[in-house]
């Protein structure tokens, strides 16, 4: 292996490119009291607004004094430290748009708590309490005398303040300045040159908008396409992380040590490349890929006159590390990282948050955006508390925190490297990660042993790794009897014991045996034999367990055949097996088509037998290794194919049964699959055991599962998990008196075995896991399940698993890893497909010399027990977004919700990209019970999701099916999910959604302007060139609209305007679902016919009892703005209660649609409509309650031109007008023909005799800059309008204060608006 | 690794005549000898159905032909 060129000649000189100096020079600028924020103060602030309680990013040192503390001494030296640093007097203030700067404030006391010997509430307190950026000091510190030692002062500092390395620096400030005050003299520190708000305008003075895009074109390309390695945990992650921390430490021998600082220096790298380089190896073996990203921690100062400044200067820079070359070597990893970091160093000037909205990475606020696991090497740098007369470390034991899923931190301590692992213990058991730990170790070593050996080469799992899985293995021979033998031996030593159970009887071993020996016979005649194969389409009777024997005993194999399969796929499985007849019970003759070869009825006596003799065939006819029986599989694509399994593989099933299953002497066994399911094979446990197999016909059973255990005596009952649901869901202590229950065939919902463990008492509950491929049952599992996931146990009697990583290796305990099985119970292959069986079944590199083992393609991991953890599908698993989604993970969230009984979840092409979709059946469905469940409320749904899974897991469209369609062997035909596009049509969104887009769009067009492109309703804020950085300001737009407080993380979980609108509307009528009850505010969906399309209306009326008279009737277009947004409902009901106005209803009309709002509202028709349809409306609902004569019009902006014209046009259904903001003077507004306006943009045509209106106008002062097209200002305009309106004979009342275009300025208006404008009177009101 | 399409693959049999993939770039595990010359998936599995014909362990086979039940 040759050696790699030095760093400074590299191969790729030509592409490498260095981090270029700051053009600027760094200087002090003593008048400037206000700068902008550093690039790294930036992300931070949006992490403090994200998760306003945590303590994350809180930094803790503490110091021994060992001469004792002074408390005016110490504040003397705090006070010189707060002038020194002026970061340490800072505040971190935002404007009304959402720009934050840094405030140098003059003077700012640091308190000390004075805590004494009690010290560690007062250091657990300054650790935790949250601190508020606007308010300086973020400094706290306790002063404690603790009982080891001399008194010790320890401090809390806001990250976003201060980094590893000022926590050096301050100390040694400190002691410097509290020595001077002691001793009355002149401290002796290094001048400070700058302070760290000239640095962040420095560095944000050169991150001129061309270089900030360049920066973000390199990220971009340099960063697309990478996955997240992303580690399997021990439990469901959260939304939002507790921030709670721990750690692993492992050490390095010391001379390892030594060995990898010169690898390091030999290859021109750092031993923090070195350490990186281990470290995306580790997580390349741990989760299966080889192209990793780790975000890495440095210190970064990038000019002489920082080294001494106290502050954050710290970046965190997205590595990714591609070391997926088959044969690597760790040398040539080396230098893969040692040139990936350069690359990244180059570039990272790059602000951390526009890296991420360049590569529209989303923004989950419980979670890293790019990577989850980060490094961080400690090493290298000086120890300024190093020194002589150094400050003692004082280390109080505070609680860890964690930023990061896993990251490692580095460090040289007497010669060894440490390397500490901080993990989230919300997420993660220390096992797994104390495996990953010694790992690392192991791989280390090896790497600088034997720098140029294929990594792939290194043996890393060691003995005590393998040792669960030696233990819990049985690879042991199977019996060479087939079930044949075994049963006969049975039959011959108990004949008058009970065999078989079912509806129509029962049959003792003997009688069982001597008609299938008759049988089989009969068979033989028909020339059925070894390798010969027989279809059978059997109804649940014992005659089923006849014929089953009988064909066994003929030497040939059963291909089940379901009747209920299309004509064409039985067709084809008889011929495709060849088979040389089918036996179908008599009732069943008819399901099957005739031209199938020959068939023989066999059921209720007939064809009479008894002729054949009744004894065993000798010698017995199968060999071990001859087919027992076939099932049929439907193949992701094309044809069935059958599983073909073996008399070994069926022998291995049934006696190994007897180490998990009871099924022996006094056991009746009930399973509750067809015949075409293998569950079904399991039937044969019983017969070579000694005990009972009760047949029950399917379907039925699940209605009386409880009358068929009884009567049966079922002791041991194996379920699918869906059934096990069911049961659950309805009552399963019905089921008491089971010994046993084993439930699989699917994923184990952890909360129906939870509840059957705990419900069943006395009764054994086991999850089991098994394909076909490898006869039945693979793994059981006996409880009571650890985590979030019922494992799926370990390895049946005869068999092995092995979870293997990408190279065939074990994988680490706890680490991903793909399901292989080994042993007896293998099948032979797919029938008649040399090709497909060939590509399954895989030499077995770790059973004996030619064994072979099965791929199942699942994914799971060895549990520190030894148990195995199943993960799901390997082809189950979603990329999303850069997110890794196990789609089993969303399907059991969705499956904890009341009234979830089936789902699927899956990934779906929309409009806008991949997405997640949620196919689910409710109980409403699956009952048969008359009273039908609620209906499955989508939104609540979603909402309740968020509490438990991260945003970017919650299911995008949720679509009810009346069943999930399952294939023929029932799994879920992924196939025969409707498409999105065709159930686009949910009535209940439409309802909810519709005409709220008043507010969708003017959050699209805010949102557009912040992040510079044009969003639309549907638009993913992060997908759409936006970034969380920009959120302050997308946020204070709409809070500005809205005159109230919005949080910042609402966009992080409603990412498009419609969800967001949506969530603010939601927010603002949290008592609609209380009024709907009482039927006072009624939302229906309602058709026009003059307008036309479906639209929402609200009808409203204020309390009062069910006859009283309603004295008002308010009529408002635009009205889900009104309801939603403005609150106008709770604002009547305010007046009506205080006596403001008299009992009032008013009727809501919102548009269809935001692209017809405009023509539909300036239609001439429009004011007829809310006369002649909408009007009639309120009185039809209200019925002779309404007395109101006349209505009042209610409107704003554009429906402030459609109230005036409704009071002046239809007098005789309107009284008046209440008109907020309407650009009046652009339309016409009086009767005449409208259409273009005249140039004067007065009210033209004759105004009716009719007409004395009261109307309402009103505009902000903000509204004078507001232009309208005839060039008067909008406020000029209502101004305007008042007064010849006024002129004209109308009631008119003008009002203007502050505010401008804006729901916030309406709704304050809105009180007097509408009292005003109910009033009776004639009084004229022109101001 | 079985799943790698950019692969290449070996074709392997066992003692029982049973055939079977193994990636190009290792040794198969003992017990196995390849048969012909590495090539991608598709290519060897096609060999594999053209050349298994008849899935019946080697040992199986010679039962059933030397002496028939």
């Amino acid at each position: 292996m040759s050696r790699e060129s030095p760093a400074d000649q590299p191969r790729r000189s030509s592409r490498r490119q260095r981090r270029p100096a700051n053009p600027f020079a760094l200087a002090h600028d003593p008048q400037a009291r206000s700068h902008p924020l550093s690039a790294g103060q930036q992300r931070l602030w949006w992490q403090r607004q994200l998760d306003s309680a945590s303590d994350r990013y809180h930094i803790h040192g503490g110091w021994r004094f060992a001469d004792g503390l002074d408390p005016g001494t110490l504040d003397a030296a705090l006070a010189a430290l707060v002038r020194r640093h002026e970061i340490l007097r800072t505040a971190f203030v935002s404007d009304a748009d959402g720009r934050t700067s840094q405030h140098v404030l003059k003077t700012v006391e640091v308190p000390v708590t004075w805590a004494g010997r009690d010290w560690r509430a007062a250091v657990d307190r300054a650790g935790a309490e949250p601190f508020d950026l606007a308010r300086p000091p973020l400094f706290r510190v306790v002063a404690a005398e603790p009982d080891d030692g001399p008194p010790a002062l320890y401090t809390v500092l806001h990250h976003i303040v201060t980094d590893r390395w000022s926590m050096d620096l301050l100390p040694r400030d400190l002691f410097e300045l509290y020595d001077a005050a002691r001793t009355d003299r002149e401290p002796d520190l290094p001048a400070l040159a700058v302070q760290y708000g000239d640095y962040a305008a420095w560095q944000q003075r050169a991150l001129t908008p061309e270089r900030r895009a360049e920066l973000a074109d390199w990220w971009r390309s340099m960063l697309s396409g990478q996955e997240r390695a992303e580690l399997p945990s021990d439990r469901p992650r959260r939304p939002a992380p507790d921030g709670s921390g721990a750690t692993v430490a492992v050490d390095l021998p010391a001379d390892v040590t030594a060995q990898l600082t010169d690898l390091a220096w030999g290859a021109r790298a750092t031993p923090f490349i070195v350490v990186t380089a281990a470290l995306a190896r580790l997580l390349g073996e741990a989760t299966g890929q080889g192209d990793v990203t780790i975000g890495a921690i440095v210190s970064d100062r990038p000019h002489g006159a920082l080294q001494d400044l106290i502050g954050f200067f710290v970046n965190t820079v997205p590595l990714r590390v591609d070391l997926s070359t088959p044969g690597l070597t760790f040398r040539q990893a080396l230098t893969a990282t040692r040139e990936a970091w350069l690359a990244a160093d180059a570039h990272q000037d790059a602000p951390f948050e526009e890296i991420v909205g360049a590569l529209r990475a989303g923004s989950d606020p419980g979670r890293h955006p790019l990577f989850d696991v980060a490094v961080n090497h400690g090493g290298d740098h000086t120890n300024l508390t190093g020194r002589q007369n150094a400050p003692v470390w004082w280390r109080p034991g505070v609680p860890e925190t964690a930023r990061f899923d896993l990251s490692l931190t580095t460090m040289v301590v007497d010669g060894r490297l440490r390397a500490t692992f901080l993990y989230r213990p919300d997420l993660f058991d220390r096992g797994p990660i104390a495996a990953l730990a010694e790992r690392y170790v192991r791989l280390l070593e090896h790497a600088v042993a034997e720098p140029d050996r294929p990594m792939d080469d290194f043996v890393l799992v060691d003995a005590a790794e393998l040792e669960p899985r030696d233990r819990l293995d049985d690879p042991s021979p199977v019996p060479s009897e087939t079930v044949v033998e075994l049963f006969q031996t049975r039959a011959a030593r108990h004949p008058d014991v009970p065999a078989v159970v079912a509806p129509d009887g029962q049959l003792t071993y003997s009688e069982l045996n001597e008609r299938a020996n008759r049988l089989a016979r009969r068979l033989v005649s028909r020339g059925a034999g070894p390798e010969q194969v027989v279809g059978v389409c059997l109804e649940h009777s014992v005659d089923r367990a006849v014929v089953l024997l009988a064909v066994a005993k003929s030497g040939a194999a059963y291909l089940p055949l379901d009747p209920d399969f299309p004509a064409e796929r039985l067709r084809f499985l008889l011929t495709d097996a060849a088979a040389i007849l089918t036996v179908v019970s008599p009732a069943l003759r008819s399901a099957l088509p005739a031209d199938i070869g020959f068939v023989m009825e066999f059921g209720g006596g007939d064809p009479d037998l008894s002729e054949a003799a009744a004894t065993d065939l000798v010698p017995v006819r199968a060999r071990p290794d001859n087919l027992a029986y076939l099932i049929s599989t439907s193949g992701s694509t094309g044809k069935p194919k059958s599983v073909a399994v073996p008399h070994r593989a069926l022998s291995r099933l049934a006696v190994g049964a007897a180490g998990y299953l009871a099924v022996g002497p006094g056991d009746t066994f009930l399973q509750a699959g067809p015949l075409t399911f293998d569950v079904a094979v399991l039937e044969w446990a019983p017969l070579v055991h000694g005990g009972r197999v009760a047949i029950a016909a399917l379907g039925t059973w699940l209605e009386n599962a409880a009358d068929v255990v009884r009567q049966h005596g079922v002791t041991t009952l194996k379920l699918v998990s869906p059934q096990l649901d069911l049961l659950v869901e309805r009552d399963i202590d019905l089921l008491a008196g089971l010994r046993q229950l084993i439930v699989g065939g699917d994923v184990v919902r952890p909360g129906s075995f939870t509840q059957a463990r705990l419900r069943l008492p006395g009764c054994e509950v086991l999850a089991s896991y098994g394909p076909t491929e490898n006869t039945v049952l693979s793994t059981v599992f006996a409880g009571p399940a650890p985590s979030h996931r019922v494992p799926i146990g370990h390895a049946v009697p005869y068999t092995s698993i092995y979870i293997l990583d990408r190279n065939l290796r074990p994988a680490p305990v706890g680490m991903r890893g793909e399901i292989y099985l080994a042993g007896a119970g293998l099948a032979r292959g797919y029938h008649g497909r040399p090709g497909r069986t060939a590509e399954a079944f895989v030499p077995d590199p770790y059973g004996p010399p030619g064994s072979r083992m099965y791929r199942t393609g699942d994914v799971g991991r060895r549990l520190p027990d030894g148990e195995i953890d199943f993960l799901g599908r390997a082809d189950r698993q979603l990329k999303i977004r850069g997110f890794r989604i196990e789609t089993g993970e969303v399907e059991h969230a969705l499956l904890r919700q009341p009234g979830v009984t089936a789902v699927v979840v899956t990934r779906a092409e929309s409009a806008t990209g991949p997405c997640l979709v949620a196919y689910l059946t409710t109980a409403a469905h699956v009952t048969t019970a008359a009273e039908p469940a609620a209906p499955l409320d989508h939104d609540a749904l979603r909402r309740a999701l968020r509490t438990e899974l991260p945003a970017y897991m919650v299911p995008d469209h949720i679509i009810e099916l009346p069943r999930i369609p399952l294939t023929a062997h029932n799994k879920v035909d992924r196939a025969a999910l409707p498409p999105i596009s065709r159930v686009a049509d949910r009535p209940e969104e439409q309802i909810n959604s519709v005409g709220d887009y008043g507010l969708v769009s003017r959050v699209a067009q805010a949102w557009s302007e912040v992040s510079g492109t044009a969003l639309t309703s549907e638009s993913d804020f992060f997908d759409s060139g936006g970034h969380s950085l920009m959120v302050p300001r997308a946020t204070a737009a709409i809070r500005n609209l809205l005159g109230r407080e919005i949080p910042l993380r609402l966009m992080m979980e409603h990412r498009t305007p419609a969800s967001y609108a949506a969530a603010l509307a939601l927010a603002s009528t949290p008592d609609l679902a209380a009024a709907t009850r009482e039927h006072r505010l009624v939302r229906e969906t309602w058709h026009s016919a003059a307008l036309g399309g479906d639209r929402r209306v609200d009808l409203f009326v204020t309390p009062g009892a069910p006859d009283a008279i309603v004295e008002h009737a308010l009529v408002v277009p635009d009205g889900s703005e009104f309801v939603d947004i403005m609150r106008l409902p709770a604002l009547l009901d305010r007046l009506a209660s205080e006596g403001g106005i008299g009992p009032t209803a008013a009727v809501f009309l919102s548009p269809a649609d935001s692209s017809v709002r405009r023509t539909e509202l300036l239609d001439p028709g429009y004011v007829d409509v809310l006369a002649d349809e909408l009007l009639p409306h309120l009185r039809a609902w209200l019925g002779t309650r309404l007395r109101a004569e006349r209505a009042v019009v209610l409107g704003a902006s554009l429906g402030a031109v459609v109230a005036v014209r409704a009071a002046l046009r239809r007098p005789d259904r309107f009284a008046g007008a209440a008109a907020l903001s309407g650009p009046l003077s652009e339309h016409r507004l009086g009767p005449g023909p409208d259409g273009p306006d005249g140039p004067d943009g007065t009210l033209q045509g004759p105004a009716s005799t009719l007409t004395s209106a009261r109307l309402f106008l009103a505009a902000g002062d903000a509204e004078a800059d507001l232009s309208l097209d005839d060039g008067l200002s909008l406020l000029e305009a209502n101004q305007k309008t008042a007064v010849e309106l006024d002129e004209q004979g109308n009631t008119v009342r003008f009002e203007h204060g502050a505010g401008g275009h804006t729901y916030a300025a309406w709704e304050a208006l809105l009180p007097e608006a509408v009292i005003w404008t109910l009033q009776e009177g004639t009084e004229h009101h022109v101001r | 690794m079985f799943a790698d399409e950019s692969r290449d693959f070996l074709v392997v049999v066992n003692h029982e005549e049973q055939y079977s993939i193994w990636p190009a770039d290792r040794e198969p595990p003992t017990g196995w000898r390849t048969e012909g010359s590495p090539g991608p998936k598709a290519q060897c599995l096609a060999r594999i159905d053209r050349d298994w014909t008849d899935l019946r362990p080697l040992s199986l086979r010679r039962a059933m032909d030397g002496e028939p039940r």
